[in-house]
């Protein structure tokens, strides 16, 4: 029978109950206040031809501050400060981001790719297994943030910067933004197909880094 | 359907659990470790392992195969070879169909990286393995092997739906219609020769 399986020595029982899940009336979405943040999900949401309206998501952030599975591409933010919430799931393809400020906040296995992100600040938030390829950044900064293993490929704009970060086993390839990383982990993170001129690394472990060229299989 | 993802720190590598909304059973993507994290993510959602999918034979994706096959004895493996680590496994073909667990998976053969190396669909998601990772395919020992791969990523897996999740074992995930526009190339002159 499926689930009858425990193991009480593990503690998988408390970590399921510490979990209470709550259903919204969503279609796709999924809010759970959860002790835990571990958990990285990804439901598959619907893409909308129009763009999805700031209005909804800011209500959702007032009333809820763990988020899975909502599905907003396109969204246009503008001048938003977004503090201690947590995405999981989340789709945000091809969204303008304008002078948003994102503090203590977690993102896991979100899409944000194809994104505009202008004058966006994203302090001591934790962005794991993220899709941010094809992004164009504008003066943006993370810092004080981790970013494990998230996907920075064929990222554009003019001005990238991360101060004092762990960027651990994320991937930067065919890059063509000037990226600048102040005091940052790089160990086991890959600049493919990426001019060096455009990297600018300082007190940052680059000898740990993957630098490969066009033919670097 | 939800797929969650497991991140290794250990090997830098990914797992994957692909279950139903509610309890049930579900599919473990390369048994690469079973930790606490691991079994949590099992139990919490109250599933029991039904089926194993390998992407390749390879020791980092087997690591945990015998401990998961102990907690769940009735989990079906299912990989490119008839024994896996010593355990009895299902053999797949390129384009079969496995059905589990109420999903169907498109078993895709993606040569190249290695003789055994498999992706399996499932609409809106594909598991790679080594053979794809974010902007790049798999490490490959000659060109004539790099062109194999190449050809049968832009053949089999760019042909997929363009917003189809890309789950690799290594690195951050993708989607087809991101590595449209990032997986390298082959011009045709290097193909010609090749072929």
């Amino acid at each position: 029978m499926a689930g009858t399986l425990r193991h009480p020595e593990t503690g998988v029982q408390a970590y399921a109950t510490r979990c209470n899940e709550t259903r919204h009336s969503s279609d796709t979405l999924l809010v759970r206040s959860c002790l835990s943040y571990d958990v990285p999900m990804f439901v598959p949401g619907r893409t909308p031809s129009r763009p999805a309206s700031p209005e909804k998501l800011l209500s959702l952030l007032r009333r809820y501050h763990v988020i899975y599975g909502l599905s907003l591409p396109r969204i246009e933010l503008r001048a938003t400060e977004i503090t201690a919430h947590a995405f999981y799931g989340c789709n945000f393809s091809h969204a303008h981001l304008r002078e948003c400020r994102f503090e203590q906040c977690a993102f896991e296995l979100c899409f944000l790719d194809s994104v505009t992100f202008e004058r966006c600040v994203f302090s001591g938030t934790e962005i794991r297994n993220c899709v941010m390829a094809l992004s164009s950044f504008t003066e943006t900064l993370f810092e004080g943030s981790n970013l494990i293993q998230c996907n920075f490929n064929g990222c554009s704009g003019n001005d990238l910067s991360f101060d004092d970060c762990d960027l651990l086993h994320s991937r930067f390839d065919a890059l063509t933004v000037k990226t600048s990383l102040v005091n940052c982990n790089v160990k086991q993170v890959r600049f493919l197909r990426t001019e060096q001129s455009l990297l600018h690394f300082r007190a940052s472990n680059q000898e740990d880094a993957v630098f490969l060229g066009e033919d670097g299989w | 359907m939800r797929v969650y993802s497991h991140y290794s720190i250990d090997s830098l590598a990914n797992s994957y659990v692909v279950g139903p909304s509610g309890p049930g059973d579900a599919v473990l993507i390369d048994p690469a470790v079973l930790d606490a994290q691991m079994l949590g993510l099992i139990e919490g959602n109250s599933y029991y392992i039904r089926g194993i999918l390998v992407t390749h034979c390879e020791r980092a994706h087997l690591k945990a195969l015998r401990a998961i096959l102990r907690v769940y004895p009735r989990a079906q493996v299912f990989a490119a070879v008839p024994q896996v680590h010593g355990t009895r496994a299902n053999r797949v073909e390129h384009g079969q169909r496995i059905e589990l667990c109420g999903m169907q998976f498109a078993a895709i053969s993606l040569p190249g990286h290695s003789r055994d190396s498999f992706a399996y669909y499932v609409p809106g998601f594909v598991f790679t393995g080594c053979a794809v990772t974010a902007g790049e395919t798999g490490v490959v020992q000659n060109p004539y092997a790099k062109a194999l791969l190449i050809s049968n990523v832009h053949e089999r897996i760019l042909t997929l739906p363009a917003e189809t999740v890309i789950f690799p074992f290594h690195g951050p995930p993708s989607s087809v219609m991101i590595e449209r526009s990032l997986q390298p190339t082959l011009d045709e002159a290097e193909l010609g020769t090749l072929s």
